[in-house]
């Protein structure tokens, strides 16, 4: 069919166009044309026609699904493995920005923290007891305490318990009585 | 035929590739044995370093507290300021950054324009940067990266992490402290001698780098924490130590001298609750001279070699305590220490009697007393009340050699005290104090009266200690505790008993005659109503400074139950030198003031009442007439038109002596009456009190009261201010009679 499409051009010689071949090309060409020639002389092989078992339409159908199921199957695994890779990315990301951040903010702690030395100190030194005695006796008019302002309490001596008011006898003999009362009813039983 | 020889040639070929690779396999080998054992280690070190980056972590340096847990000392972070000089590209460039840095850092512009004109990659500008400093000069380095992208400001400064140590009162406690270097380390005190406690360990943090040697995320790092510094609790007061410095600093400009320093110390435990050496300098600028006797000195040398060099010997002095690394004559506060030793040894008693002519000859020299026409028949006691120094050769000589530095060695006189302080003075026989070998006839007479040898005040102070514990020589100590980063207790110091040097009661005995030292002898300055002080005065003329002199007090108080003992040394001062003059009404002030702050109560003597005030009456919402009967011990002055006291000044239960002046107003809207306070300076008590009561103000005695021959030398508030009518002025008393002790 090929030939009779393109008849038109079989009164051209295409051997002219074609790479003229250099005198080595040509021995071993024809050492090689030569060779099989032989072997294929000597020894044909046996051909057998396999005739190919014909398709039902199902069948075919069949097949068609199985493939594109396939297809779609690699389809859905690459994207899963895509939205894993992206996923994985963007953990990473993430977990870089989140690095840097607490950097951040490790960096801003200790900052906030010096700051807090800094200021802490320039209060202390401004609240020096010079300065305070400056402040309080120029500015106030306030005055040291002496010695002898100050009264001493002695909590020294022995521990003990005061009862209020005259409950104290009444209670006691009350104490007494119950305790006797007790006593008689412990004898008796 | 032709298939053998292709065979062979084929063998050949073989052989030939089989060595070839045999060679380049053992190469191979070789190569890896080189790599991997022979230079292995050097490779690993090259691989980790390309591969992990390390950084050093470096621990907080830990904090200082006073025993009331007041910050004296603490670290932070902060920024270390420095420039490469080869980036700069022209001279305007050069002179930008000089501006900056001079402008933001407040350094001298000359200097850096000399550190700007180096040739080099690296110059240090200016450490311990604050933020804020910081942020200025980094606003500017991104401004001008701004406006023009070629500007290579960026890399001509370098900001690089540092710390800063804070300390917060400047000069208090300076040469107790002490500071640290520009690498963190301590250079004196307290942050010298425990820097290896308050260092703390360095941490690491080892992380792994990616091909562009940057550092990759967290989950690759190992972090080796840093180990916080530990801190330190002092046994420093922050009160006493005021008191202390701020009478000293005092003593100075009013008596001229050249230095000035003092010790209070707990008698029971060693403990040294205050301790200075005037004049100081500012721990937050340790490099700066202070003395402006000094800056005038060394602005009149003119080559700079040796001014340099002056300078930094005026450094070291102006850092030096002078409490332990330098030794004086104690003088006659030695013969605190030579009776307690006569007394155990029984070569004298209370009873004991000496003649004293106003000399003594000792081997081929006549030894005068300080009173030329001696004190006639004296106890023990008055003896030493008296300070007389024949009475006290005569004992040094009863007591024999032996015996006498026997003495000399158990009150820790030939060793250092092993105070936890960098620097204390050694002693060294035959230098600082005779040995026995070396000790004669001379020898031990004047050292029986404290001159000729020398001790260091921390010795002095630790000696008069263990008189008024009952004869234990303690070790002195400032450092209470140690505390880790978290504040729990890893080390305690506990009070170290050296010996006992005498006992209890020869201790008690001594002490009694300490106490008659200050009510009647010598070191009546010292008194304190309602305290019973004990103590001894001293003055001794310096060993190789001919006409100078060092007056001392050394004492303790209460003396009939110790709590603190007091050192006070005036070095040089300039007219009266004696120490019952200049050093004991220092130390009474300062005990008068630590004692009431300590809470130790006062117990007053009969004698003693008649100077205390009494407590003024509440005469606010009486009327007029019923405030003056109820005042009617005090002149009650009345200012207003009202029928009802609204204010009175002193107010109700203020102290005030009997027969003061009490103003009450009867209108709110009465000014204040203002009257000048009168210059109480040289006056006698009784003379201030009319001074006062003719002003309108109220006086209160201090110092000594107890002696009919004593005038007043400073005052609370200052001569020609104004003062309200009423207010209490304090007047503080001395004498010049019958306390010298030369």
């Amino acid at each position: 069919m090929a030939s009779g499409k393109n008849n038109k051009y079989d009164d051209f010689d295409f051997s002219d166009f074609e790479p003229k071949r250099t005198s080595y090309e040509r021995n071993a060409a024809r050492k090689i044309d030569t060779a099989p020639k032989r072997r294929q002389a000597e020894k044909k092989p046996d051909m057998k026609l396999v005739k190919r078992p014909k398709k039902s339409y199902a069948r075919t159908r069949e097949e068609m699904k199985r493939a594109n199921l396939h297809t779609a199957k690699i389809i859905a695994i690459s994207l899963v493995l895509l939205v894993m890779m992206s996923a994985l990315l963007y953990g990473r990301m993430k977990a870089d920005e989140l690095d840097r951040q607490i950097q951040s903010k490790k960096n801003e702690l200790s900052v906030a923290q010096s700051e807090n030395v800094r200021l802490s100190m320039k209060l202390d030194s401004m609240i020096s007891l010079k300065n305070v005695e400056d402040y309080a006796q120029n500015n106030l008019g306030m005055v040291k305490m002496e010695s002898h302002q100050i009264e001493y309490i002695d909590l020294s001596g022995e521990d003990k318990a005061v009862v209020s008011g005259n409950k104290s006898k009444k209670s006691e003999s009350k104490n007494k009585a119950s305790f006797i009362s007790r006593l008689k009813e412990y004898m008796s039983k | 035929m032709n298939n053998s020889r292709s065979l062979k040639q084929l063998s050949v070929r073989a052989t030939v590739a089989l060595w070839i690779v045999f060679l380049l396999f053992a190469l191979c080998i070789g190569s890896l044995v080189r790599v991997a054992v022979i230079d292995g280690e050097e490779y690993k070190l090259k691989a980790e370093q390309n591969q992990l980056l390390d950084t050093k972590v470096s621990a907080g340096r830990g904090t200082i507290y006073d025993a009331n847990m007041n910050v004296l000392a603490k670290s932070a972070s902060a920024w270390l300021i420095y420039i490469v000089p080869s980036k700069f590209e022209n001279d305007e460039q050069r002179k930008e950054v000089v501006t900056l840095l001079s402008e933001t850092l407040g350094a001298d512009e000359e200097t850096l324009t000399e550190k700007a004109n180096r040739n080099s990659n690296y110059v240090k500008i200016a450490g311990e940067v604050e933020e804020e400093q910081k942020n200025k000069i980094e606003d500017y380095i991104k401004q001008e990266t701004k406006k023009n992208k070629k500007s290579k400001l960026n890399e001509i400064i370098g900001i690089d992490p540092d710390t800063k140590r804070y300390y917060p009162y400047s000069n208090f406690a300076s040469t107790i402290i002490g500071f640290v270097n520009s690498d963190d380390e301590g250079n004196a005190g307290i942050e010298k001698k425990y820097n290896s406690e308050l260092t703390g360990v360095a941490g690491r943090i080892i992380a792994a780098k990616n091909a562009r040697q940057s550092k990759m995320s967290s989950e690759y790092e190992t972090m080796f924490a840093a180990r916080e510094g530990s801190n330190l609790v002092l046994t420093i007061n922050e009160v006493v130590q005021y008191y202390l410095e701020q009478s000293l600093n005092q003593a100075i400009t009013d008596t001229g001298a050249k230095y000035a320093y003092g010790i209070v110390m707990d008698v029971d435990t060693g403990a040294i609750l205050g301790m200075t050496s005037k004049p100081d300098f500012d721990l937050n600028s340790p490099s700066t001279i202070f003395s402006e006797n000094v800056l005038e000195d060394l602005e009149k040398i003119e080559d700079e070699e040796e001014k340099k060099k002056e300078k930094q010997n005026a450094l070291f002095a102006q850092w030096r305590n002078r409490t332990i690394s330098d030794t004086y004559e104690p003088g006659s506060v030695f013969k605190t220490v030579v009776v307690s030793a006569a007394l155990e040894e029984g070569a004298v008693d209370l009873n004991t009697k000496y003649t004293c002519t106003g000399s003594i000859r000792v081997a081929d020299r006549v030894q005068k007393c300080w009173k030329h026409e001696g004190h006639g028949t004296e106890t023990l006691t008055e003896g030493l009340m008296n300070s007389c120094n024949p009475f006290f050769i005569t004992i040094g000589q009863k007591l024999g050699k032996e015996k006498f530095y026997k003495y000399f060695e158990a009150f820790g006189f030939t060793e250092k005290t092993n105070i936890d302080l960098p620097a204390e003075s050694s002693p060294v026989p035959d230098v600082t104090y005779h040995s026995l070998e070396k000790m004669g006839i001379s020898e031990l007479s004047s050292s029986s009266f404290g001159q000729t040898f020398q001790v260091s005040p921390i010795q002095m102070i630790t000696a008069v200690s263990a008189i008024a514990n009952g004869g234990k020589l303690m070790q002195p100590y400032v450092v209470d505790s140690i505390l880790d980063s978290d504040g729990n207790v890893i080390q305690k110091t506990e009070p170290v008993v050296k010996r006992q040097v005498i006992s209890e009661k020869t201790a008690s005995t001594v002490a009694g005659m300490m106490e008659k030292v200050v009510s009647v002898g010598t070191g009546k300055n010292a008194y304190v109503a309602g305290y019973h002080v004990a103590g001894k005065t001293g003055t001794s003329e310096k060993l190789n400074h001919k006409g100078f002199y060092i007056a001392s007090f050394a004492g303790f108080a209460p003396a009939n139950d110790p709590e603190i003992a007091i050192l006070i040394a005036i070095d040089e001062p300039e007219g009266a030198h004696g120490g019952g003059v200049v050093a004991a009404p220092i130390a009474g002030e300062i005990l008068e003031k630590v004692l009431t702050y300590l809470n130790v109560e006062p117990q007053y003597e009969d004698s003693e009442m008649k100077n205390i005030s009494s407590t003024t009456p509440q005469l606010v919402g009486k009327t007029v007439e019923q405030a003056k009967q109820i005042a009617s011990n005090y002149k009650v002055k009345v200012v207003g038109g009202g029928k009802e006291v609204v204010s009175q000044t002193p107010a109700a239960s203020s102290q005030i002596r009997t027969g003061g002046v009490i103003v009450i107003y009867t209108d709110e809207t009465a000014e204040k009456q203002m009257v000048e306070v009168p210059d109480f300076n040289g006056m006698t008590m009784s003379q201030a009190n009319s001074a006062a009561n003719r002003e309108g103000l109220n006086i209160r005695f201090s110092g000594t009261t107890n002696s009919s021959e004593v005038n007043a030398y400073k005052q609370s508030v200052e001569a020609g201010s104004k003062a309200e009518t009423g207010s209490v002025i304090t007047v503080y008393f001395k004498t010049n009679v019958n306390v010298q002790d030369e």
